[in-house]
């Protein structure tokens, strides 16, 4: 899985370049936000616009991810798509991730 | 650091100059190693075959199949221990190297030879075979531990799945009807319904998140608390007057989210709706935690989608759940379901989605229960275009049927 990771002010913002985040790449997933954090990030943003699928071992993974951050800082995901938004709300983690507003494409 | 091994090794000496072969082998002799010669690349293919052979010098240039040719072969050989090769040639060219350790080469030696420079060549080739045969135990002695672990974690998937509902409520005011299809990866789907009291029917529909030994811990532990027969159930107790008293789901689920979360498993849940149905009431109360949303499926055939609900069980000790509260009619139906349901995928990669599966739910209220779960393994099958691979996940689906409460209760 590939990830580009940049910086805006306080927020990192990390594009998720992979169709899905299932358990095949859930593992190196959490070890490069870990080392994101560990390298002091705390407001993330992740750009899911690429992420079609996401599965319960990636949701799992997102939930430790955000526990890394010791309710210090914050995940927001940016642009879900359609499946990956009705998971967030199917399991309630809309509650506790921050869910931006789908951006006007074209 | 020197290793302490010092075993000798068994040396195939390959040239076409029977005096060559006479001067490397007497050198290896007095080294301690045990020697056999071969004097061109097709003898020592045959010796190969028949020899435990460590570690090869063959001259390079010779007749037939020469030294970087049986050097090729030899690598091909496959599944046996590894072979150190030694290339001996004048040719010392840097084109000659890399055609050398292209075609798997080790180690070189000039000619003409020079002794210490054999005997220390050997020795560097003696620590690469040591290296190399701890590696081997230690990658078996992985493999095996691994295996053990695999059989570990299939049978406490078994014990899970092994917990599916047997008999039947021996109840004519109410139907259950369940449909269960294991995926051939171990993951963890489960369901089963009992009776907690005369009136009431407890029933649940889970999936555990993930694979490996935590998963399997979260699945146990599930197991053992929603089982009426288990000593750790949470679904009832027996109050002071001696009255048992049955948990409501909300609280049953903030309990087993407890138990899972002082667990410390790390990012492993799971998903589930419990839920309770009265027999005389048609009364149902229900919590959706993470889980697929159930559908009613009304008398006349029209369907309700229950999107109320709240988190998977595991991931959050401070988590609320909230009772759901809905009514029967005679005739109702209620279905719980896995994911593996809707998103069973056609060959387009189209997912069967809730709405199919609420369309299908409402065409089915003609036929009687048992019927609805057989037909709903046919429309899957169909839905993925008949592929192999349907099952990529475990596939459940619990549907409850509320006759009427006139029936009399059965002796508890």
């Amino acid at each position: 899985m590939q990830l580009t990771i940049s910086q805006s002010g306080n927020d990192t913002i990390v594009g998720v370049l992979s169709p899905r985040l299932d358990a095949s790449v859930a593992p190196q997933f959490k070890a490069e936000m870990t080392a994101m954090i560990n390298a002091g990030a705390k407001h993330i943003v992740l750009d899911m616009a690429e992420v079609k699928m996401i599965d319960s071992s990636g949701l799992g993974t997102l939930v430790s991810i955000l526990k890394l951050l010791n309710g210090q800082g914050k995940i927001v995901i940016r642009a879900a798509t359609p499946s990956v938004l009705g998971l967030f709300k199917l399991t309630r983690m809309d509650r506790v991730f921050t869910i931006e507003a789908a951006a006007a494409t074209s | 650091m020197e290793p302490t091994n010092s075993a000798s090794l068994c040396v195939l000496v390959v040239d076409d100059q029977a005096m060559q072969r006479l001067i490397v082998r007497r050198t290896l002799q007095k080294l301690g190693h045990r020697v056999v010669e071969a004097c061109c690349g097709d003898d020592a293919l045959e010796v190969l075959r028949r020899e435990p052979v460590d570690l090869v010098i063959s001259d390079w240039v010779m007749e037939g199949i020469d030294g970087v040719e049986l050097c090729r072969s030899l690598r091909k050989l496959g599944d046996r221990p590894y072979i150190y090769f030694i290339l001996m040639s004048s040719r010392d060219t840097r084109e000659d190297l890399l055609a050398g350790l292209k075609a798997g080469a080790d180690d070189f030696l000039r000619k003409p030879l020079d002794f210490d420079e054999l005997a220390l060549r050997i020795r560097s080739g003696q620590r690469l075979l040591a290296l190399q045969s701890s590696l081997n135990e230690r990658n078996k002695m992985l493999i095996d531990a691994l295996s053990r672990i695999d059989a570990d974690i299939r049978a406490a998937a078994d014990f899970q799945k092994g917990m599916l509902p047997n008999g039947s409520l021996e109840s004519t005011r109410s139907n259950f009807c369940w449909l269960f299809l294991p995926s051939a990866s171990v993951s963890g789907d489960g369901l089963n319904y009992f009776r907690l009291d005369a009136h009431r029917v407890g029933f649940y529909n889970v999936d555990v998140a993930g694979h490996g030994v935590a998963s399997a811990m979260v699945g146990m532990l599930m197991t053992q608390s929603l089982d009426p027969r288990s000593s750790g159930c949470v679904l009832r107790r027996t109050g002071a007057d001696g009255h048992v008293i049955i948990t409501p789901p909300s609280e049953a689920v903030s309990i087993l989210n407890r138990q899972m979360t002082s667990l410390q498993l790390g990012s492993n849940y799971l998903t589930c709706t419990y839920g309770l149905l009265d027999e005389r009431s048609g009364e149902v109360v229900l919590v959706r935690a993470g889980h697929t949303m159930p559908v009613v499926v009304r008398a006349d055939g029209t369907t309700e989608v229950l999107g109320d609900g709240d988190m998977p069980v595991g991931l959050f000790d401070n988590a609320d759940y909230h009772d759901i509260h809905l009514r029967l009619a005679p005739g109702d139906r209620l279905c719980l379901y896995s994911d593996g349901v809707t998103e069973s995928e056609s060959a387009d990669r189209v997912e069967y989605s809730v709405e199919r599966l609420a369309q299908f739910l409402g065409e089915a209220i003609s036929w009687p229960l048992a019927e609805v779960t057989r037909r709903l393994k046919d429309e899957l099958r169909h839905w993925s275009g008949n592929s192999s691979d349907i099952y990529r996940d475990d596939v459940s689906m619990l549907a409850i049927e509320y006759v009427n409460g006139t029936g009399p209760p059965p002796a508890v």
